[in-house]
């Protein structure tokens, strides 16, 4: 680097003065201001509840990957990318072969084969291209991979992903088909591609099969058996993706005579749907997959009778029709299609839905337990809320780093179009434009009522740097202190009251505040040290009744009449601690499933727990108050082995 | 690379002639002092005509040097010198280069026409605003002149350079055969052109992604055919999208035509006009230098 001090200074200037100015190319210009690169936001691929036990993913890690390429290949028959060919009759033809990039996925250049397996099932494997001109910049992932793709040049040669549907019992071929998913790393000296259990998909680090895989394949992934094994909910969770050529990029003049191998994989995903849809009711989590193969067959006329895929398609649920916004349909073409629904499709279960408990919307009575697949334009704006909330300040939507990137391309875009249809949306820089997170996003956490002293931690913030606490208001002649103020958790000390706690948080961008309030309350009984899952928590699910029926009452073990939950919280669970405390997410209490759940319209059984309620306030409050204090067991040895 | 060659050159030339000319004396001292102020149209090397950027380039530079002739037919010269060079759209381009130079030359037979030799060695630390760049570079050459007539001198050489970088694309190797002519038409007054072939590693810059985040669709080329890439640090810090510096290897062919005008012993005006053609497997680009330049000698 440069030290010296420009020793001609005197010169330059007398020369420069007599140089032309200008000369620049126009669409060359100069660099915009940068904010620091740890605001911004890095959760792609990731669930949201990571379970997170003392630093370790417990659904991301080299033990779950090998757990679960026990579970779909228990006789190691498919340990390199050769042998899964074999296994799936590769060697005796493909059915189908697709070049193309798909430029809201991973952005990869991609060779697809695929084929009908001889029991009716289908198996499918891509090359995977990847030129990174730029080593480390996860963003380059653009145009000229599929270049490398065409060519099939091997230095790019990233990995290989294979999927099978297929008898989850080998030697059953009746035995329910599930879908089964490897990933293989690049051809070795030999040749040979050998099986993965981990990749870095988006430059952003080593992430674990088949969970990043599952984030987009409508995975639902909860931590390993007791005895180390994958969970069966987990196992057949995922789905293959419908191939949507809107979003694709193809080799020159190959679009037209690619668009019949594209319909005829899209037909063997669609009847993967079909067939799913044919499991038993009594499955627990069981997909309701008639909305993903709406929207795999509907561009072919619904029956697969067109040739040609029909890009102006449109679900039913997002029609237009005189109850929904003026250009609903505009909003699912260009921010519902290409940024959301390819994941959210495959996502969900109908559980509870035909209890009736449904919502007007838009003139629409809603059942909304399966809201998250947005199947509709009433289920999507359900989540208005979250909406803002995880789009526009958490950033961990949409979920893949180039569809992110590609979202986030034009504020005035998508983003703000999306924003018209969001009651309430507030979230504009100073200039009152859209912008892409990047500001702190504060979560002191909900209002509860503890006893002195009280932790408060608020380290699920987003994007933040640093915490500052102070007390806003406090009860009347009372004292108080507060301990940590700087750290993401502070400690409230004080006498009986309601206190308002604010939170700053701040980061290279901005700071903001955020409040909480504690009502410290000396004869809470139990306190939150003392809750415990077995004496207190039980009892909550056992009696919260907002919606005139408990928990419990709906998720029972072989219960005929709410068959397909994917949980039971009757006694005779023998696995019941370990299923609660797989709908808790450490890292940002109010967002586990057992709250959200309990609490809001996206639940087939209704609210269960309204806030708004004293008694089911109070309810609401045990189970935050026994997250927040780490979920303990208890001490009964029937539900605490 | 090619103006440091020409002023370089020219300077070197001036040094041999008062060699020759003054083979009497035994020791002597030089302060040479230049500033020269340039044009490349195409500062980046791109191909693209979205990647071209111009630039303007303002350079001072100091050298002393230690002249000994041990006869009328040998002699050698010790030079160090520091260079200061300034870009004004690219500023990260600029730097600060500190030298050394040893320069042996000699004649086999004395004459008029009789031929002279000079081999010379070089070593040149270059600083840039942007640590990527910051290198140390090796040039040998060897160079063999002759006077066709009073008028006209000819000369002819070999160059191989090795330039080490703290970057990856920046380390360079290249191989160089030229030809120059120097004529003479009045007192005070050179008119000289220099064609260069040279073969070897060239870097370039290319944008990765364009100001609206748009990835460039039509670089694979480039990219699969470089023997290396890296961010391009002093253009993404002078300009919005991504750029990556890349390393082709490439056959380059410059011609060089200026005029040189003395003004009494210790002052020279120069101006000189470079065309450079490359060829590169992904990478044929071309650029057109300009440069004026005041030498003094004292």
């Amino acid at each position: 680097m440069r030290a010296t001090p420009w020793l001609f200074l005197f010169l330059s200037l007398s020369f420069l003065a007599g140089c032309p100015t200008g000369g620049f190319d126009e669409d060359i210009l100069p660099p915009p201001r940068v904010v620091n690169a740890t605001v911004t936001p890095d959760s792609f691929l990731r669930f949201d509840n990571t379970f997170m036990v003392a630093g370790q993913s417990q659904i991301e890690s080299e033990a779950y990957a090998t757990a679960y390429i026990a579970a779909v290949d228990p006789n190691d028959r498919r340990t390199t990318l050769a042998a899964f060919k074999a296994v799936n009759g590769f060697d005796n033809g493909v059915g189908a072969r697709v070049t193309f990039r798909d430029s809201k996925d991973l952005g990869y250049g991609r060779d697809m084969f695929a084929r009908r397996r001889a029991d009716g099932g289908i198996a499918i494997f891509v090359d995977s291209y990847r030129v990174v001109p730029v080593p480390g910049d996860a963003t380059q992932y653009g145009p000229i991979n599929l270049d490398a793709a065409v060519a099939q040049d091997r230095q790019f040669h990233f990995s290989t992903s294979a999927i099978e549907f297929s008898p989850i019992d080998e030697s059953d071929p009746d035995s329910d088909k599930i879908v089964k998913m490897f990933l293989y790393g690049p051809p070795d000296e030999n040749g040979t591609q050998l099986r993965l259990t981990s990749n870095n998909m988006d430059g952003r680090g080593e992430r674990g099969v088949p969970t990043a895989c599952l984030v987009c394949h409508g995975g639902t992934m909860y931590p390993l058996n007791a005895d180390g094994s994958f969970p069966l909910i987990s196992l057949k969770s995922a789905k293959m993706n419908v191939l949507d050529p809107i979003t694709f990029e193809f080799p020159p003049m190959t679009e037209a005579e690619q668009e019949g191998p594209i319909k005829l994989v899209n037909r063997m995903v669609h009847d993967h749907y079909v067939e799913m849809g044919t499991r038993a009711d009594t499955e627990q989590s069981k997909w309701d997959s008639a909305f993903a193969a709406e929207l795999a067959a509907g561009p072919y006329g619904d029956d697969f009778s067109a040739n040609a895929y029909d890009e102006s398609f449109v679900p039913e649920g997002w029609r237009q029709d005189p109850n929904r916004p003026d250009s609903v349909e505009v909003l699912y073409k260009e921010v519902i299609e290409p940024h959301c629904i390819a994941c959210h499709s495959l996502r969900g279960n109908n559980s509870g839905e035909e209890f009736g408990n449904t919502a007007l919307i838009n003139g629409h009575e809603v059942p909304l337990g399966n809201a998250t697949s947005f199947s509709s334009y009433e289920k999507f704006i359900s989540y208005n809320d979250d909406t803002i909330d995880r789009v526009y300040r958490r950033g961990n939507m949409p979920v893949s780093l180039l569809n992110y990137s590609r979202f986030w391309r034009n504020p005035a875009g998508p983003p703000s179009l999306l924003a018209t249809f969001l009651d309430g949306f507030d979230v504009f820089d100073s200039n009152g434009n859209v912008a892409p997170p990047g500001r702190p996003v504060p979560l002191p956490g909900a209002n509860r009522t503890v006893t002195s002293p009280a932790i408060q931690d608020a380290s699920a913030s987003v994007l933040t740097e640093s915490f500052a606490w102070s007390i806003v208001s406090m009860p009347a002649n009372g004292s108080a202190s507060l301990s940590n103020g700087n750290s993401s958790a502070a400690t409230l000390t004080g006498d009986d009251g309601d206190y308002v706690l604010e939170l700053a948080a701040t980061n290279a961008m901005a700071s903001t505040t955020a409040q909480v309030t504690l009502t410290i309350d000396s004869t809470l009984a139990p306190p939150p040290a003392q809750l415990d899952f077995a004496t207190d928590i039980r009892e909550v699910l056992a009696t919260a009744s907002g919606a005139n029926r408990s928990c419990v009452s709906c998720h029972r073990t072989g219960s005929s009449e709410f068959a397909g939950l994917p949980l039971f919280l009757d006694d005779t669970n023998p696995n019941l601690y370990k299923d609660v405390v797989e709908r808790i997410n450490f890292a940002d209490p109010e967002n586990s499933l057992l709250l959200r759940k309990s609490s809001a319209l996206q639940h087939g059984g209704g609210i269960v727990l309204d806030r708004s309620v004293p008694v089911e306030n109070a309810q609401f409050i045990i189970l935050l108050n026994w997250i927040r204090n780490g979920a303990p067991c208890g001490s009964d040895p029937t539900f605490c082995n | 690379m090619i103006r440091a060659f020409t002023s370089c050159a020219l300077l070197l030339a001036l040094l041999v002639q008062q060699s020759v000319i003054a083979a009497e004396a035994e020791a002597e001292w030089f302060f040479d002092v230049e500033v020269s102020g340039g044009y490349n149209d195409n500062a980046g090397r791109a191909e693209r005509e979205r990647d071209i950027v111009d630039d303007k380039t303002l350079l001072g530079g100091l050298g002393v040097a230690f002249n000994q002739e041990f006869s009328t037919e040998k002699a050698i010269t010790l030079r160090a010198f520091a260079e200061i060079e300034d870009f004004r759209n690219v500023s990260d381009l600029s730097r600060d280069t500190y030298g050394a130079q040893f320069i042996y030359r000699w004649q086999n037979a004395l004459g008029f026409s009789a031929p002279f030799y000079q081999f010379n060695t070089s070593v040149r630390i270059n600083e840039y605003d942007v640590r990527q760049r910051d290198s140390i570079a090796f040039t040998s050459q060897l160079v063999v002149s002759k006077r066709v007539s009073d008028r006209v001198l000819v000369s002819s050489g070999f160059e191989y350079k090795r330039e080490e970088s703290d970057g990856i694309v920046f380390d360079q190797k290249q191989a160089r055969l030229f030809i120059n002519a120097d004529y003479t038409p009045a007192a005070q007054w050179a008119l000289y052109g220099t064609y260069s072939f040279i073969h070897g590693d060239i870097w370039s810059t290319s944008q990765t992604a364009f100001c609206d985040g748009t990835p460039a669709n039509d670089i694979f080329d480039l990219v699969s055919q470089s023997e290396a890439l890296e961010p391009d640090q002093a253009f993404n810090n002078a300009y919005c999208g991504s750029w990556i510096a890349y390393r082709l290897n490439a056959n380059i062919n410059t011609l060089v035509l200026g005029v040189n005008r003395g003004f009494g012993h210790r002052f020279s005006f120069d101006l000189s006009g470079t065309r450079i053609i490359v060829n590169a497997l992904a990478n044929d680009y071309d650029a057109t230098a300009i440069n004026a330049s005041l030498l003094m000698r004292f």
